[in-house]
Order: C-alpha cells, then sequence, then structure tokens
C-alpha cells in the first residue's frame, strides 16, 4: 500500500504495464479508492504477452519494485490489514494442509477401469482370504470350547470319584443322616468287646452305612480290632493304616447312612444288640439327621500294586 | 511477513492437528484452495510491483473462494460440477502461472 502505483489499479483488466509509462502523474488515489473492489493487486488479465512489457519498464524506471521492494515489504508490520492477511494465509495453510492430507493415497476417481477392476479383484481376495480366516478360527474357537468342557466334565468326574475313594478309605471326613450306637461293655465278656464291635462294624455295612467311626478311630477296609488285654478294663485297640488307636467303654459308633435301616441292622435277632444285653452291656442307637464322621485315616502310597491301564484291563 | 509466517503457520497446524473436514464442504476446499492461491500469488505479484493493498487483497480473497465455490456448487446442481470444475481449475492455473511469470521476472530478473 506505501508505494503502490494506482494506475494499474483503476484498469485492472486492460494493460496496465503501459500505463505507468504514459500516465506517471495521474491522480491515483481517487481511482483507487473508488474501485476498490477489481483487483488491483493481482494483474493477471494481461496475460502472457503483456508481461514481458510490463517487466521491461518496471526494471529501469521503478527501483521501489523487485528485490529491494521484497526486502521492504518482509519488514512486518503489524496494521490490521496485515494481520488480516495474515489470518487469511493462515486459514489457506492449514486448507492446503488439510486437503493434501486427506487426498493422500485415496483418490480412486482419478484410476483408470483396469486399474480399478485390480483393485477391486485384490479387495475381493483379500476379503475371501479374511473370510476362509475367520470361518477356521471360529472352528478352532468351538473345538477349543467343546474341548474345555470336556475337560471340566472329566475333572467333574474325577472329583467325583476322589470323593466316593476318600470317604471309602477314610481320608475324606464325611457327614449325613446316621446312626450314633453308645455300647457299653463290662472287661472281659464272652465274646469280647472287640468280638462285638467288629459284630457290630459288620452289620452296619450290611446296612449299607458309608462311613464309620468307632472313639476317634475311623473304620475302613482294613481296621482290625484286637482286645487290648494289657489294661484289663476291656479297651479294644483299633488299628488301621495309621495305627492301633485304643478305644474304651463305653464305645461311641458313629455310622453315616440310612439311619431307619442302620438302627433296626442293630436289633436283629443274635445280632448285635441281643448278644451285646446278653453279655450284659447295654446299647443305644439314635437315630441323627446330621452325622459327622471326622476322625480320618492316611492312604498309604501301595508297595507293590499297580494300577492297570483301563486299555489293557480288557 | 506476517503473511509468510501465517501460511507456514496454517500449513504447520493443519498437519499437527489433522482436523477433518466437514462433508459439505469437500468438494468446495479444493477448488477454493485453488482459489485463495491464485489471490496469494496476486497479491505476491502486486507486492512486488509495489501495488499491494491489504484491502484489496482480502477481498480478492474471500471473494475468489466464495465465486470459486459457488461455481462448483451451480456445477454440481447443473450436472457438470467435474467438468466446471476442471474449466476454473484451468483458469485460475493459468492466471497463477503468469502471475508467477511476472514474479519470477521481479525477483530474478529473467
Amino acid at each position: 500500500m506505501s508505494a503502490r502505483s494506482p494506475e494499474p489499479t483503476g484498469q485492472p483488466t486492460g494493460q496496465p504495464t503501459e500505463q505507468p509509462d504514459e500516465q506517471p502523474g495521474v491522480l491515483p488515489g481517487q481511482l483507487a479508492l473508488d474501485l476498490p473492489a477489481p483487483e488491483p493487486d493481482r494483474v493477471p488479465e494481461p496475460g502472457p504477452a503483456a508481461l514481458p512489457a510490463a517487466e521491461r519498464p518496471g526494471s529501469g524506471g521503478r527501483p521501489v519494485t523487485g528485490m529491494r521492494g521484497l526486502r521492504a515489504a518482509l519488514a512486518p508490520r503489524a496494521t490490521r490489514g496485515q494481520v488480516v492477511v495474515g489470518l487469511l494465509c493462515l486459514l489457506l495453510g492449514v486448507a492446503v494442509a488439510v486437503q493434501v492430507r486427506q487426498r493422500t493415497g485415496a483418490d480412486l476417481a482419478g484410476l483408470p477401469q483396469s486399474e480399478l477392476l485390480g483393485l477391486l479383484d485384490d479387495a475381493t481376495d483379500r476379503s475371501d482370504r479374511l473370510q476362509r480366516e475367520i470361518s477356521e478360527l471360529e472352528t478352532a474357537r468351538g473345538q477349543l470350547e467343546a474341548s474345555g468342557d470336556q475337560q471340566a466334565a472329566a475333572r467333574e468326574l474325577a472329583q467325583q470319584r476322589l470323593d466316593t475313594l476318600g470317604i471309602l478309605a477314610g481320608t475324606l471326613p464325611a457327614s449325613g443322616p446316621g446312626i450314633r450306637l453308645t455300647v457299653q461293655v463290662p472287661a472281659g465278656t464272652t465274646p469280647s468287646a472287640a468280638t462285638l464291635l467288629l459284630g457290630a462294624v459288620q452289620e452296619l455295612r450290611d446296612a449299607g452305612a458309608e462311613a464309620i467311626q468307632i472313639g476317634d478311630a475311623r473304620v475302613v477296609a482294613s481296621t482290625a480290632f484286637t482286645d487290648d488285654t494289657s489294661s484289663g478294663d476291656g479297651a479294644v485297640a483299633v488299628t488301621g493304616p495309621g495305627g492301633p488307636v485304643v478305644v474304651r467303654a463305653p464305645f461311641t459308633v458313629l455310622a453315616v447312612g440310612g439311619a431307619q435301616t442302620l438302627a433296626s441292622a442293630m436289633e436283629f435277632p443274635d445280632g448285635v444288640g441281643p448278644t451285646v444285653r446278653r453279655v450284659g452291656g447295654s446299647i443305644s442307637v439314635e437315630q441323627l439327621d446330621q452325622v459327622d464322621v471326622t476322625a480320618l485315616q492316611p492312604a498309604p502310597e501301595p508297595a507293590y500294586a499297580r494300577p492297570v491301564d483301563p486299555a489293557d484291563a480288557g | 511477513m506476517i503473511a509468510a509466517v501465517g501460511l507456514v503457520l496454517g500449513i504447520v497446524l493443519g498437519l499437527v492437528l489433522d482436523p477433518s473436514v466437514p462433508p459439505w464442504l469437500q468438494p468446495y476446499l479444493p477448488i477454493a484452495v485453488v482459489a485463495a492461491l491464485d489471490a496469494v500469488f496476486g497479491g505476491f505479484r502486486a507486492l512486488l510491483d509495489g501495488i499491494f493493498d491489504d484491502r484489496v487483497f482480502i477481498v480478492s480473497f474471500l471473494s475468489n473462494v466464495v465465486v470459486a465455490a459457488v461455481i462448483v456448487y451451480l456445477g454440481d446442481q447443473l450436472g457438470v460440477g467435474s467438468q466446471l470444475s476442471t474449466g476454473v481449475i484451468v483458469v485460475l492455473g493459468i492466471r497463477i502461472f503468469s502471475n508467477v511469470a511476472s514474479i519470477r521476472r521481479h525477483l530474478f530478473k529473467a
């Protein structure tokens, strides 16, 4: 704005290049102000032909332009107009960057048909491949889930077997309905207390007792009953895998099973009850909803016996 | 100077922030950018000619952008959008080239 020569502003469309030479003294101010809308700053219209002419007179006569003018113009002057121009340029920069970013790579509209077909084929192949991969992975997932279920079922089964065997072997505590048998036997009877207890255990087993405990001793398959003659008070040594446990009268027998069945089994003619009473002892049977068999026996590792693979067993 | 700084800053901002163009603006942005570039080159040439005016630059910048967008919009409505866009680009390109030629003569005397 400083050193502008107004002539071209007045006639932007014509040949502004000639004008400065012809009428250097024309009153420029009014013209420029009156006609601001036409683009005086942009002198593009003259076309390539006019440009050389523009340059020739300028180089000689106008020292303000060119490099020196550029240097002068580059000095920052923070007028409002300059700031607005700067803002517009900033906007343009953003627009350019955004547009370039957006256009990068994705302009399919400009591609020839053959390339588009190739791209389409590629995309279809790729999609097919991915589809196959999806179905394979889904199958694999299904298999894994199924096998996971099988494993869980197998584990559950194994746990059930473990529980059953643990109760049988006396390594797990057991509880359930059953009876509490209290047997009082005087010392030195015939049959002895050990025999009576063995009889009671056998009767209970016959009646379906699933877990039996005498005093603090769990009764398992290998349990043996021996009269403890050393003390002479009618004590019985109940010997299992864990070693002998001495129990004394009155003997308390806990049995888990059908309470009614177990109780009636104690009263068979010539069975446990009558025999105990015959030798002068007493027996009482309580049917309970909840009997806790808490005594345990260790399960020793078999020294000789080895399990047989079920596949070979048949 | 401020303009140059603004331009560079704008490009950097655009690259860094990477704002998304609203869909309604997408058809007009490219041609508006070219029109604005034309205005900028014209302004630069006017600067070298010593006849640069902020006001004229601003008005021509904005009117260029708006007219370019309107032409594209009209073309789209008339069903000749792509042809008209091409025409506008060609015209603006010619103007830019002539401006650049003038600038070149100013700066390099050649």
